[in-house]
């Protein structure tokens, strides 16, 4: 009996059509869109259509991202400030490689590179990721293209061996109350990241240019 | 907006139509609140749904038309008011009661009102019920979501390609 009334609920949650199901969707924050992409065929092609993907990411525009190395708990974090104000969420997962650092951004997709030149592009909201193939980059810019709605990458490529190059970046000596606050501009207000979360080098930025600078915060400080 | 010449005027009984649904039930409803479906509305407009005739629904039937209309009668008086000017905050703390209380029923019921509303182009109801569901799965995980709007358990196949994500990118769920 129990049965039989799961199947008829379960036969009339897939006649929704895909119109009104996108009805749904376009309620809910990028997260949750993740997830639901794994719930069923169906849902998973509506959510990967570009045309709501970027219908989507139009009404979700502010949208901030910032990006970490946590060394004491050996991760890296990915944070998403989106969707309003009051919703974040982070992705952490085990570090890769010693030095991981940001590129460039555009549109919530975060350009990531490594000391091996390795560089990534990350979706930190649905936690997509896509190394692209090495040889090993000096820089990358990236930059989306909203007549053809494609991500497009630009990247220096180096003659010289990788053990002639050294990377500039200096890690930032920690101290934790450096990171203890995250001020978002335009947005007037801090957040309180957690205090067990050292990071050694940050950088954020957002598709709408509103940046917020690390490297000045602590300067100041 | 111009009355149609056979007249609703002000002092008289509303202007009522038939609305047929699709197992051949008959319900009589004043036309402003049929109105507010942007379907309906353009016969409604044309005069059609009078008398006899009837407008018959072949998509809906009576369970859910019922409960379309229920929706559609207590909106209609604010809507026709274009809501904000005359709505007092009581008005409209009432009308938050009743979309609360319309949307705490059962799934079924809930994806047919879905449907309804999709075809029927009631836009407050659209979006009521779209919200009502995108609440259910809000931060909910993948397999929690497919519980909590009752699909079966996933078939080995579905099982394993989950798996084969989660793999790859479970951390970005803890």
């Amino acid at each position: 009996m129990e049965q039989k009334k799961a199947r008829a609920a379960d036969e009339s949650v897939r006649l929704i059509c895909d119109d009104a199901l996108t009805e749904v969707f376009r309620r809910l924050p990028a997260r949750t869109l993740a997830a639901c992409r794994l719930v069923c065929k169906s849902w998973m092609s509506v959510l990967s259509d570009p045309h709501f993907i970027h219908e989507h990411l139009c009404l979700v525009q502010k949208k901030l991202l910032f990006f970490a190395n946590d060394r004491v708990h050996d991760r890296s974090l990915a944070m998403v400030f989106a969707d309003d104000k009051e919703s974040m969420y982070h992705v952490s997962r085990p570090m890769a490689s010693r030095s991981i650092f940001v590129h460039n951004s555009c549109n919530g997709i975060l350009c990531l590179g490594d000391s091996t030149g390795a560089v990534e592009l990350l979706n930190p909201t649905t936690s997509e990721s896509l190394v692209l193939p090495t040889p090993m980059y000096t820089a990358g810019s990236s930059q989306f293209s909203s007549r053809s709605e494609e991500l497009k990458m630009a990247c220096t490529e180096l003659d010289i061996p990788f053990s002639t190059h050294t990377f500039t970046e200096s890690i930032v000596p920690l101290r934790k109350d450096y990171f203890m606050k995250l001020r978002i501009q335009d947005m007037d207000f801090w957040h309180e990241l957690e205090d067990s979360t050292p990071v050694t080098r940050v950088l954020s930025v957002n598709k709408t240019g509103k940046d917020v600078d690390f490297q000045q915060e602590l300067e100041v400080n | 907006m111009a009355a149609p010449e056979s007249g609703d005027g002000n002092n008289g009984a509303a202007r009522m139509v038939t609305l047929i649904s699709s197992d051949n039930t008959r319900f009589e409803v004043e036309a402003a609140a049929a109105s507010l479906s942007q379907t309906l509305q353009l016969t409604i407009l044309d005069g059609g749904g009078g008398g006899g005739d009837g407008i018959p629904l072949p998509n809906v039937d009576s369970a859910t038309l019922s409960k379309v209309l229920e929706y559609c009668i207590k909106h209609a008086p604010a809507a026709a008011n274009g809501g904000a000017p005359n709505a007092t905050a009581v008005d409209r703390a009432e009308l938050e009661r009743f979309d609360n209380e319309f949307v705490n029923i059962d799934q079924s019921v809930l994806y047919s009102l879905i449907m309804a509303a999709h075809n029927l182009e009631i836009e407050g109801l659209q979006s009521l019920v779209a919200k009502k569901v995108a609440d259910m799965i809000k931060g909910k995980s993948p397999m929690e979501i497919r519980r909590t709007l009752g699909f079966p358990d996933p078939t080995p196949e579905e099982q394993a390609e989950m798996n084969a994500h989660m793999l790859e990118y479970g951390w970005a769920y803890e």
